[in-house]
């Protein structure tokens, strides 16, 4: 079956494939059905049905060059392009395009480390380069750099932090969009552009001062559609000297107020790396009594609550903290940290963890007897060791009894970052099960309820996420699914939280929120695209914003 | 659709099935991939003919017994075996996808969904297709396996053949990867749909060959 990008004839596409490949060569124009089908959503939403999102072909362009040459030739023939690095975030789509019919640029061929400073931090890179590969090649040229990687980590630094992916270390690395430090951009007309300091002809700063002179654009091309990165810089953390971890426990449900600030204060002195809020109280949701109070509809009862949090010699909530730097001084945070929790939560008490010298061991990650029962997962995150564990939780096995299904679809709604929030979240998701019947999983427990926890992936606000597994009897994206996930939005934005994320099939809708002042946002983002591309021909539709050519598919994605 | 088969030949039951916890896994996976065998003789003439397309690498998922007697039969027809537990990064990145820089080969293997799902979309981009799929049910304490070929009508056949046969069906998976790596790039199978869950219950084992796109295809 030949899918046709909109308004464009066989004749013409046949033209424009001929075009693509004197471009690319033979061998990177992909356009069977086998070759395009490793560019399909593995979970999408309309699977199969006539909108699923799929491109008509891809190119693999290796040089600026010839991604320049592909976008001559998406301009003459007015194919929409859909630039990927690697195309492996399948929680958000993958390499699938927002317009079914548009030709993939997947960039992976372009694999050029082409700088890393392990004195002054930084690296530089094409887009195809992944996570494992640039840690790999700072292993082996010895440099005491660090890495941020996100989980799964075979994507890459340029894919992710375009697409604002966070990482698990200090917080100003954790923020993967925030970590870069210019770019390089091949512009809708073909135009190479440099950002920040790249702009200065023989610059020596260019990943070290991001802003440049006058206006910065480089946002623009993060969940944008104005430009296909090139080169992207990136921020890397100095290989700390040693890593350690610290547990702190509160009593009661109350005590969530002084533990958030407890942690905030921590984490803006950059004193902790990611904190990892949860609840001991999970082995009680096998108790219905206790079950019926975590999930009650309309009010919680906090004394109830913490009554049999006490009667099960449990704490009720509880955060990891992560020290990096020298052994003194990742000693003396953690001291500060329990005597800071004891100052705000007077029944706070403190469980050591681990304390290792960086890097760590294999062993040391894989940890036979952690003292809280931390995963392994976890510590690779934690001291960014790429790794692909993740899809172990593929399918029932000797170590996933249970199948226990680890990949995700969901949202992660932005929340203010303390306990009022979160308790207002825990309501409000609450409520949403018993009134709409929706079945949400939500962060460490199979349904909202009162262990529904946070998660600190940027270090200024907490992440709250709602969502369904991936797998299930039957294809899980159904229009109910849908639904739901449109329910979560219409409950956050009532209450001033929205996505900071997601797939093409719901960028319009997440985009719909942010309408402050009749959409001037959106409205503003959609002229400068008319202007640096007229023919709308890069990324048409993602981040909510459509160019005039394809405007008319605004709320259409995947019908 | 895939074509499906039962095969009842008693192996040694699965070790420890349900009793090692995730924490234990990893810890067991400290030594990382290893490295079984290097290329038989016989297997390096057979390499070395550009007319002849072989299997090239074998990729088995350790915790199962099934793929190490697999790996066994294999060692005389392939260059090189590896065995991993769950995460295929090391197997990935520092052997396979190295080689596959110096030109094309097929790569088969018996692994869980999340291997397979793995390997699929690295090799995807390395140039390689899937040509088959096969999918094991294990019941009995993995005494016994239900099977479900995606693979070209003659390769099903040969392979429900021989375990009509008496064949262990890990043997009739060796005669099938052989036979479907050493054809031309023209028939392909679609890649694995990971949006439905096996809901058996069981455990199920996936084999797969990935093999050399082709211009063609």
């Amino acid at each position: 079956m030949t899918i046709l990008p909109p308004n464009v004839s066989a004749e013409q596409f046949a033209s424009a494939m001929r075009a693509f490949e004197a471009a690319v060569g033979k061998e990177w124009l992909l356009s069977s059905e086998i070759d395009i089908a490793g560019y399909r959503d593995p979970w999408s939403m309309v699977r199969d049905k006539p909108g699923e999102l799929l491109p008509s072909a891809a190119v693999a362009p290796a040089s600026v060059d010839q991604v320049q040459a592909v976008v001559r030739v998406a301009n003459e023939f007015k194919i929409p392009l859909y630039a990927v690095s690697t195309g492996k975030n399948y929680s958000y789509g993958g390499p699938a395009p927002n317009v079914r019919g548009s030709v993939i640029v997947d960039l992976k061929r372009m694999k050029k480390i082409l700088e890393i400073d392990g004195d002054r931090h930084f690296a530089l890179v094409e887009p195809g380069v992944t996570y494992f590969d640039l840690y790999r090649e700072i292993q082996a040229r010895g440099l005491k750099l660090m890495i941020d990687n996100p989980d799964p980590a075979w994507g890459s630094p340029s894919g992710n932090s375009l697409d604002r992916g966070v990482g698990y270390t200090m917080g100003p690395y954790r923020d993967h969009a925030s970590s870069t430090c210019g770019l390089e951009v091949v512009l809708a007309n073909g135009e190479v552009m440099r950002t920040g300091m790249g702009a200065l002809p023989g610059a020596k700063t260019w990943q070290e001062y991001r802003h440049g002179f006058g206006p910065d654009p480089a946002g623009l091309f993060f969940q944008g559609n104005f430009g296909i990165v090139t080169k992207i810089g990136v921020r890397l953390m100095p290989l700390p000297e040693h890593y350690r971890t610290g547990k702190i426990t509160v009593p009661r449900r109350q005590d969530l107020h002084g533990l958030v600030r407890t942690v905030n204060y921590l984490a803006d002195l950059f004193m902790i790396g990611e904190p990892v809020f949860s609840s001991p109280l999970h082995p009680l949701m096998k108790n219905s009594e206790f079950v019926a109070e975590a999930t009650r509809q309309g009010a919680f009862n906090d004394e109830k609550l913490d009554q049999m949090a006490a009667a099960a010699k449990l704490p009720f909530y509880q955060v990891e903290l992560q020290f990096y730097g020298s052994e003194g001084t990742t000693k003396a945070n953690w001291d500060y940290a329990q005597q800071l929790a004891v100052r705000n939560v007077p029944g706070a008490r403190a469980l050591e963890g681990v304390s290792f010298p960086m890097p760590l061991t294999r062993e040391q990650i894989m940890d036979k007897n952690p003292p809280y029962g931390e995963s392994a997962i976890r510590r690779y995150a934690a001291v960014a060791v790429p790794n692909l564990t993740t899809f172990d939780f593929i399918g029932r096995h000797v170590e996933n009894p249970d199948d226990y299904v680890h990949l995700h679809y969901g949202m992660f709604t932005i929340v203010p970052r303390s306990a009022e929030a979160v308790f207002q979240v825990q309501r409000a998701w609450v409520d949403l099960v018993h009134e709409e019947g929706a079945t949400l999983v939500t962060e460490q427990t199979p349904r909202p309820s009162v262990l529904t926890m946070p998660l600190q992936w940027h270090q200024t606000c907490f992440f709250m996420w709602a969502g369904f597994p991936l797998q299930a009897e039957g294809r899980p994206m159904s229009e109910a699914l849908a639904r739901m996930l449109e329910l979560v939005l219409d409950v956050n934005a009532k209450n001033g939280w929205c996505e900071y994320r997601a797939e093409p099939l719901m960028q319009d809708k997440v985009a719909e929120y942010y309408g402050f002042n009749n959409h001037v946002l959106r409205r503003f983002n959609e002229a400068l695209k008319d202007a640096v591309d007229p023919n709308g021909i890069l990324s048409p539709g993602r981040g909510g914003i459509w160019p005039k050519a394809f405007r008319s598919l605004r709320g259409k994605v995947g019908v | 659709m895939p074509t499906t088969f039962h095969s009842g030949r008693l192996l040694a039951p699965v070790r420890s099935l349900g009793v090692t916890s995730r924490r234990q896994f990893l810890a067991g996976g400290i030594a990382g991939s290893v490295f079984v065998s290097f290329c038989s003789a016989r297997a390096a003439v057979r390499l070395t003919d550009p007319n002849h397309q072989a299997l090239a690498d074998f990729v088995f998922d350790e915790r199962f017994e099934h793929g190490a007697v697999m790996a066994q039969g294999l060692d005389q027809d392939v260059t090189r075996i590896y065995a991993m537990r769950g995460d295929v990064s090391e197997v990935w990145y520092d052997h396979l996808a190295r080689r596959l820089q110096t030109g094309p080969q097929a790569i088969g293997g018996l692994t869980t969904a999340g291997g397979l799902f793995v390997l699929s979309r690295l090799g995807h981009d390395a140039g390689l297709r899937l040509a088959m799929q096969g999918r094991h049910r294990l019941t009995d304490n993995g005494r016994r396996a239900e099977h479900a070929l995606d693979a070209p009508p003659l390769i099903a056949k040969k392979f429900s053949a021989a375990l009509g046969s008496g064949m262990s069906w890990t043997s009739a998976l060796q005669v099938v990867l052989h036979e479907v790596a050493s054809r031309p790039p023209a028939d392909r199978i679609s890649m694995m749909d990971l949006g439905v869950s096996d809901m058996s219950r069981q455990v199920t084992l996936h084999s797969w060959l990935l093999t050399p796109r082709g211009l063609s295809s």
